[in-house]
């Protein structure tokens, strides 16, 4: 393409090449804030739905119960399933919270997941390695004449 | 070997990666005005490319994080962008009518001219009269002047019918410009 020829393209539709309008630049602020805000959210909602789970659980007294009877026979791990299904109400937050809970960090996980540290630093590697091969090639001395 | 710009392109992706934001909106400021191009030359008028733009945008905020290799990020850019303005064509009935019927261009012809920026007012109104598989493909060469193995990727189909489909695109381009300054003769004789 000719020189100048995108940029000339461009400004056919008003859009100044290599610049973000200040609106623009508003919205992609407001986008990342609304992402940072996000993750929080996210991330506080996935502690408390653990917190309530582990509560859930203790104020049922199971784990108690289990505890107390390690090691016991089938038929005291029938007497705790019996216990176990006392309470319909607590039954089903036993069910839901956990549930709940796996699924916030399911989702926290996939939010904010990342390529890992040494992916990473091998990018960087590898960038530095044509910055340098970049800039061998800019200082080579210029061969003899003729 | 890759260009200085490619590298500090790469470089701004691994700082979003390592946790730097300003990197993005510079990304962001790379990026806008030639993706926003691309988007209202697919999309039916402005508003909707502005919503599309905005749709890519977060997307890419959304999984720039996980992108494994940096070098591909303007492919996988335009790939979004395409992704998108498609879905918005297919919601209104209008979907691409892709053709890989067209003949291969010829491969030792001689070399198209290239266009040049005083041509670029009447590219820019011809563009609306191709066909969007031709309009798609001529936008990526003249906007990020992409390799034909790029768009490839971004259009998703074979080096050979890029070639094909950018040769042919060319002509029908060169064939628009054409009819519109016969008509502007015509219109500047009758006044």
């Amino acid at each position: 393409m000719d020189g100048g020829f995108r940029e000339a393209l461009l400004r056919q539709d008003g859009i100044e090449p290599g610049t973000l309008p200040a609106s623009q630049r508003k919205k992609v602020n407001r986008l990342l804030a609304r992402e940072r805000a996000g993750i929080r959210w996210l991330r506080w909602g996935t502690v408390v739905a653990w917190i309530l789970t582990i509560a859930v659980y203790v104020a049922s007294g199971v784990p108690a119960y289990i505890w107390q009877h390690e090691g016991a026979h089938l038929a005291r791990l029938e007497s705790a399933q019996a216990a176990w299904q006392t309470s319909t109400k607590l039954f089903v937050l036993r069910i839901i919270m956990p549930i709940e809970a796996v699924a916030l960090s399911v989702w926290l996980y996939f939010r904010t997941r990342s390529v890992s540290r040494r992916r990473l630093r091998a990018a960087l590697l590898a960038c530095e390695t044509e910055l340098q091969e970049l800039s061998a090639g800019k200082c080579r001395p210029a061969g003899p004449a003729g | 070997m890759a260009s200085e710009d490619e590298l500090h392109e790469r470089l701004l992706i691994l700082r979003y990666q390592a946790g730097d934001e300003e990197a993005f909106a510079e990304l962001v400021t790379r990026y806008h005005g030639p993706l926003a191009y691309f988007l209202r030359r697919l999309a039916k008028d402005s508003a909707t490319a502005e919503d599309m733009l905005q749709d890519v945008w977060v997307k890419a905020l959304r999984h720039l994080r996980t992108l494994r290799h940096p070098e591909a990020f303007r492919v996988w850019l335009y790939q979004i962008a395409r992704r998108r303005a498609f879905n918005e064509l297919r919601d209104r009935k209008a979907a691409f009518p892709l053709r890989e019927d067209l003949p291969a261009a010829p491969e030792d012809g001689p070399e198209e001219k290239a266009f040049s920026a005083e041509e670029a007012p009447l590219v820019h109104r011809c563009l609306a009269a191709l066909r969007p598989e031709h309009r798609e493909v001529l936008l990526l060469r003249f906007l990020e002047e992409m390799p034909y193995e790029s768009i490839a990727e971004v259009v998703g189909c074979g080096v050979g019918t890029v070639r094909s489909r950018l040769h042919y695109a060319k002509l029908a381009l060169r064939r628009e410009m054409q009819k519109e300054q016969g008509w502007m003769a015509g219109f500047v004789r009758r006044f």
